[in-house]
């Protein structure tokens, strides 16, 4: 019995010089640790977003997002990770997405595609394709040959992720252009235009008063049928509602903005 | 003398790659560069130089019952300060090198020394058995990177060597090329060893 | 469940522990020349890595994480691993001695036989639940096994050929391992 305390005891002594000796270090070390990686995430969010005064690490629905911040308060740029499942198994990637919503960078944490092949993925020539997507561009980028499913899940996942992201993390992006003041127009008739789907758009917008009597769609050719629908009711929403801003018209998104930027265009001259 | 011998052994006689055939772990999967070969060399021979000095000198305090358990926790005590300070100083090794800087711990290696040198011999002669075998293992290691990192993509340490007119031989990069690359390397020792009569 | 699935299939063929982590080589290069005896080692490893990944998860979760003790990880869990191999042999002895007999000259092998604490960790690092760990544990187990198994079937084999006198011993047996890494290479690309 008392050999088997003795033991214990000594057993006891070198597991407590052990510790001691680790939470020394890890004091010492962790310390470093942390230091250089806070520094490596500001350098390389000020390298993608230059505007980046201030970062704050967010977590939304089990998702972390380093959100980078301008002097105002706007989110101008989200560095998060992403996955996708590739051909030998999880590829982990980094998305930094700028206040637009635009991919700026597509950087590679880690993957086990097959060397030479998809192995590719990996490489700065493959990952700038990615570089100004965002969402509704088309993620079909230049396929590597031999590696089909590599370049797949690439291009599927970066999209859904990135739509993850900023589902999560989108909101207080920077504001868009100023607003045109209607209320302090002269009054008279502005002309300007837009691009549509297949066209460019080109409005008449009245004004008197301080408000918008009329909008005029002059010239434009998308697909009739749904260019037809966008005239019919943004013209009119913007004169009930005073805004420029309106709902789009539904099955006519493209020409409904054509027509919305054109109006703003006039105004803005 | 004897010190000298105890270096020499390690690198040589009793290389514990080639010879004695240990640690083949870490071996295989981390010498995809020659970098990074030299980087687990070395971070392997510094906790085995350090784990040899501190079981020698308390080579006399340890009871004989319980120094194995002993032997495991100050070995592992030396490898998570190394993990610690290879993730504070060389960030990009340490993530190389990922899950084998831990599993430096069960590195045969380290306790074979412990148990079959160290705990029997002298403090100096344990230093150099341990610098010794140390420098066996990485010089054995950086070998076999280099070798797989220059047929792999015709570099050596990030430098291109064979020019830009290499076809890359891609194989030596992935796991089956780690396999044949230290098999063949292998063969080529038993080869040299016979010849040099280090039988 | 296809979560589930894409582990247990990972884990076997794709990212095969021995052929391509390169976790457990040193009992895959020294025990794999019988196929009964490697049998015999990959049911004690299977055994071991299944309790060693319920083990040292709880401990992770509940005692490391919990008190930010993280920078022991490494110290306890080879110490919990150690304890695990001679509390596993004792219960084996006792409760069955046939059992005994076919794995107990293997389980003080298991201590340093990296697959079972780079399981451990690897747990941590993909940030598994607890019912993901020991699936993973067991089916990487059994893919060590697979490994083993197949190995010790070729060698067999191996010994009735002539092979170079250079070549013979651990270089045949890595030159071969290569061969079969390849051939689970084939395995990419299922998911």
């Amino acid at each position: 019995m008392k050999e088997i305390l003795r033991l214990g005891f000594i057993l006891m002594l070198i597991c407590a010089v052990a510790a001691g000796a680790l939470a020394y270090t890890n004091q010492v070390t962790s310390a470093i640790i942390e230091k250089r990686i806070q520094e490596e995430k500001i350098a390389l969010m000020q390298e993608l977003f230059p505007d980046v005064k201030e970062t704050e690490d967010k977590t939304v629905d089990g998702r972390t997002a380093t959100v980078g911040y301008d002097e105002g308060g706007n989110v101008v740029g989200i560095l998060a990770e992403g996955k996708t499942t590739g051909y030998g198994g999880d590829i982990r990637f980094n998305l930094g997405i700028d206040g637009e919503g635009k991919i700026v960078k597509l950087t590679i944490v880690s993957h086990s595609e097959t060397a030479g092949l998809g192995s590719v993925i990996a490489e700065d020539s493959y990952r700038a394709q990615y570089e100004g997507l965002t969402i509704g561009d088309s993620f079909n980028v230049d396929r590597i040959s031999g590696a089909t499913i590599s370049s797949r899940a690439m291009e599927s996942g970066v999209e859904s992720e990135l739509q993850e992201i900023l589902l999560r993390f989108g909101e207080g992006f920077a504001a868009p252009a100023p607003a045109v003041n209607i209320e302090e127009l002269a009054n008279g008739t502005y002309t300007g235009s837009g691009e549509g789907l297949y066209s460019t758009i080109t409005v008449e917008v009245t004004v008197a008063e301080g408000k918008i009597t009329d909008v005029q769609v002059v010239s434009g050719s998308d697909t009739e049928e749904y260019f037809a629908q966008a005239k019919n009711t943004i013209p009119q929403r913007i004169v009930d509602e005073q805004k420029i801003d309106v709902d789009v018209a539904s099955g006519a998104t493209f020409s409904s903005k054509g027509i919305k930027d054109a109006v703003l265009n006039a105004l803005q001259q | 003398m004897n010190v000298m011998n105890e270096l020499t052994k390690g690198v040589f006689r009793e290389n514990p790659i080639f010879r004695l055939v240990l640690g083949m772990c870490p071996t295989l999967a981390v010498t995809t560069l020659a970098v990074n070969g030299l980087g687990m060399g070395l971070s392997t021979a510094a906790v085995l130089v350090s784990s040899n000095f501190v079981i020698a000198v308390l080579r006399k305090v340890i009871p004989n019952k319980i120094r194995i358990p002993a032997f495991i926790i100050i070995i592992a005590t030396f490898v998570t300060m190394v993990d610690m300070l290879l993730n504070a100083y060389t960030p990009e090794l340490h993530s190389q090198l990922g899950i084998f800087v831990p599993l430096i711990v069960v590195n045969c290696i380290i306790l074979g020394r412990a148990e079959a040198f160290a705990s029997k011999n002298p403090v100096a002669d344990s230093l150099a058995d341990g610098l010794g075998m140390g420098l066996g293992f990485t010089l054995s290691l950086t070998l076999l990177g280099s070798i797989r990192e220059l047929l792999a993509s015709g570099t050596l340490f990030g430098a291109n060597i064979l020019g830009a007119s290499y076809e890359p031989f891609k194989l030596f990069a992935s796991p089956p090329g780690a396999f044949i690359a230290l098999g063949l390397l292998m063969a080529l020792m038993n080869m040299l060893a016979k010849k040099y009569k280090l039988e | 469940m296809t979560g589930i699935l894409a582990i247990v299939f990972g884990a076997i063929f794709i990212n095969n522990f021995v052929l391509s982590r390169f976790l457990g080589i040193c009992p895959f290069l020294g025990v794999s020349k019988k196929v009964e005896t490697s049998v015999g080692m990959g049911m004690a490893v299977t055994f071991v890595m299944g309790m060693a990944s319920l083990v040292t998860w709880l401990l992770n979760e509940y005692i490391l994480v919990f008190y930010g003790l993280e920078y022991l990880r490494t110290i306890v869990f080879i110490l919990v691993i150690a304890s695990l191999v001679q509390f596993v042999e004792l219960v084996i002895r006792k409760v069955s001695p046939v059992l005994y007999q076919a794995l107990g000259i293997f389980l003080p092998l298991i201590t340093t036989n990296c697959a079972v604490l780079g399981v451990a960790i690897l747990n941590i690092q993909l940030t598994y639940t607890l019912f993901e760990s020991v699936v993973f544990g067991v089916a990487a187990a059994i893919g060590f096994t697979l490994a083993l198994v197949i190995m010790a079937g070729i060698r067999e084999r191996l010994e009735m050929v002539f092979i170079p006198r250079n070549f013979r011993g651990v270089s045949i047996a890595l030159i071969t391992a290569g061969i079969l890494s390849i051939a689970f290479m084939g395995f990419q690309g299922m998911m």
